[in-house]
């Protein structure tokens, strides 16, 4: 919506410059996007769903060990901190601390009765049963910070490992085409057993041959073909390739 | 000798090898107690003395507790909480910053210093006891505090009159660091009360253990204190705490046969503070074998005789691989099932004393602390002057 009070050259142009965009460029970016619109997600089908594998094995050993780490770290603690046999002994241990407090307090404090004694003791054990608690917490948080520093160093070594299966590739891919451009057309590439791209490699080697065997050719012309017809001899040789530069 | 071996024995068996602190009992799941940590590390010094360990073993080990001890999270202030993690040395329990336990830590530390002089335990030992905040626990008063909570601030208890405390009046008035003024040894009370016409300066309790623990490492022996004789006081209360089983033997089997030994242990119906006329004197026919053995510096014939007759007589329910078990009632035919370390470690102590003409004594007396605490508080030595404590 445009302002309804406009005047001025300003104005003017300001309106003419936004219809423009509403009738014209819009259209321009919606069939551009339309065009970058992915109409096959599997276009390399074995590739992705390998890496499809690679990413979900991944996840699910780290959550694999998160979750484990957890339940061994705290309910398992848990489990065990709380088991019949340790509440007794803690049970126990209450009474008899509480016990020693009371056997300390001198003639001049009254002692408390059997009832206020229990209650005591009760108090005592759950300040146990929180301080429990607390370093199972504090105990997992410290097995946690470990495993983390493990799984990353897994993850960092796992990414490497994975990555390496496609820059390998690409960085020979790198070379070999440098020595290509600098001249070299002996240059052929050869990838690892299981790096990626592996069925790129018998394409490329051979366009590589293809040149190597025409500029063989026209090298072998130039040394052994007369001079009067090496002009015609090149010409025909060349004739086959469809260049930029033909039209001219 | 075997009792002393067979009663050290339970601290090899119940120290935690990681942390190199003393579980309070033998019963599982008991927490490390300070004080029975303390007795534990005089214990492993003169072991080394018996062969029961060797130099290097017991060295690691006390350096391990010393080391564990120097972490912050063991205290405060110096002083340590009364009852820690065996485990990873933190406190447990929601116990308190106790001074008599914390103090009866450092006596035991200082033995050990004793043992393996300018060693790394040596430094350790003197480290912690020079850091301790003697005078924090005064709460600006004369009188020690039982203790502090980070909960509640000070307990509302002080050692007021005479009791095992006096471990810790020593220390701290001898403190290098943090010394407490000579007001404090003087502000505690020295309670009276006759006793089979003897007079005793007693503890409220009754209980033989407050007149022991202090004479393990402290050799009252040649000192006065305004004409009180600590170890003769010690002597007196020992013979009347005899005296009190006998003349209730007619109430209680187990008291019969000169059997005596009224001290804080466990019973029938839980840990409480048995003791003796004059005091208390809280009784259930409950005797615990320390109690006797524990005196035997005070009372060599009449503690002698207790031995003789509880092992004799009891040596099968009463007996076990840790020496004599806590303590028993034959009146409710009831017999502890546990050993707790600090009365464990009153039974090493004294033996040693006794058995090895008070060498433990020898060595504490040594240190530069007591002398300045026996300075500082004016107490005379009998060499030069006569008691004039009376019967």
């Amino acid at each position: 919506m445009y302002p309804k009070q406009r005047t001025g050259l300003n104005e003017i142009i300001l309106c003419g410059l936004l219809e423009y965009r509403t009738y014209y460029l819009k259209p321009i970016k919606w069939v551009m996007k339309n065009q970058n619109r992915r109409k096959h997600f599997l276009v390399h089908k074995p590739f992705q769903l390998r890496y499809l594998f690679y990413a979900i094995a991944l996840l699910s050993t780290v959550i694999i060990v998160a979750l484990t780490g957890t339940h061994f770290g705290i309910w398992g603690s848990v489990i065990q901190a709380f088991s019949p046999a340790s509440m007794k002994s803690n049970m126990i241990t209450a009474q008899q601390i509480h016990e020693y407090e009371q056997a300390r307090i001198p003639k001049p404090f009254p002692r408390a009765d059997s009832s206020l004694r229990r209650y005591e003791a009760i108090e005592l054990l759950s300040a146990r049963e929180r301080e429990v608690i607390n370093e199972i917490i504090s105990e997992t948080d410290k097995k946690n910070t470990f495993l983390i520093f493990l799984l990353l160093l897994f993850i960092g070594w796992g990414s490497v490992f994975v990555t390496h299966k496609v820059a390998g590739p690409l960085f020979k891919l790198k070379q070999y085409l440098n020595h290509v451009r600098s001249g070299d057309l002996t240059a052929r590439i050869k990838f690892r057993k299981f790096d990626e791209m592996q069925d790129l490699a018998p394409h490329f080697n051979a366009m590589t041959a293809e040149f190597d065997a025409a500029i063989g050719k026209l090298k072998k012309m130039a040394r052994e073909t007369p001079s009067h017809q090496l002009s015609q001899a090149i010409e025909k040789e060349l004739s086959r390739f469809k260049t930029t530069g033909d039209s001219f | 000798m075997q009792i002393q071996h067979d009663t050290f024995n339970y601290f090899l068996q119940y120290t935690d090898p990681h942390t190199g602190l003393t579980l309070d009992s033998s019963r599982p799941g008991a927490p490390a107690s300070i004080a029975a940590t303390g007795f534990a590390l005089a214990s492993f010094a003169i072991a080394t003395t018996h062969g029961w360990l060797s130099y290097r073993d017991a060295y690691s080990r006390i350096e391990k507790t010393l080391e564990t001890l120097s972490n912050k999270e063991a205290g405060r202030n110096g002083f340590f909480y009364h009852f820690l993690d065996p485990k990873t040395g933190k406190r447990i329990w929601n116990s308190e910053v106790s001074s008599i336990d914390t103090a009866l830590f450092i006596a035991g530390a200082l033995v050990c210093a004793s043992y393996f002089p300018e060693t790394k335990v040596d430094t350790l030992a003197r480290k912690l006891y020079a850091e301790v905040k003697w005078s924090w626990m005064l709460n600006d008063a004369h009188l020690f505090s039982h203790g502090w909570k980070p909960e509640q601030g000070f307990l509302p208890y002080y050692w007021d009159m005479y009791s095992e405390h006096l471990i810790l009046q020593a220390l701290a008035l001898g403190s290098e660091t943090y010394p407490v003024p000579a007001e404090v040894w003087t502000a505690w009370k020295r309670e009276k009360s006759v006793y089979q016409n003897k007079e005793i300066i007693y503890a409220y309790t009754g209980s033989l253990f407050t007149y022991q623990y202090t004479h393990a490492f402290i050799d009252f022996r040649k000192l006065s204190d305004g004409g009180i004789n600590y170890f003769e006081n010690s002597r007196r209360a020992s013979i009347a705490n005899r005296e009190f089983c006998a003349a209730h033997s007619n109430e209680y089997q187990t008291y019969q046969n000169s059997i005596w030994g009224l001290s804080a242990s466990l019973g029938p119906d839980g840990y409480r503070a048995y003791g003796a006329e004059p005091g208390e004197a809280f009784h259930d026919g409950t005797i615990a074998p320390y109690g006797a053995i524990g005196s035997i510096v005070f009372t060599p014939k009449e503690s002698m005789e207790a031995i003789r007759i509880m092992h004799e007589q009891h040596q099968n329910k009463l007996y076990s691989t840790y020496g004599f078990k806590d303590s028993f009632n034959l009146d409710q035919n009831w017999w502890a099932s546990e050993y707790l370390g600090v009365d464990q470690g009153i039974i090493v102590l004294m033996l040693e004393n006794f058995l090895n003409g008070g060498v433990v004594w020898k060595r504490f007396m040594k240190f530069a602390g007591i002398q300045r605490w026996i300075e500082k508080t004016g107490l005379q030595n009998l060499n030069n002057s006569k008691t004039h404590q009376t019967n």
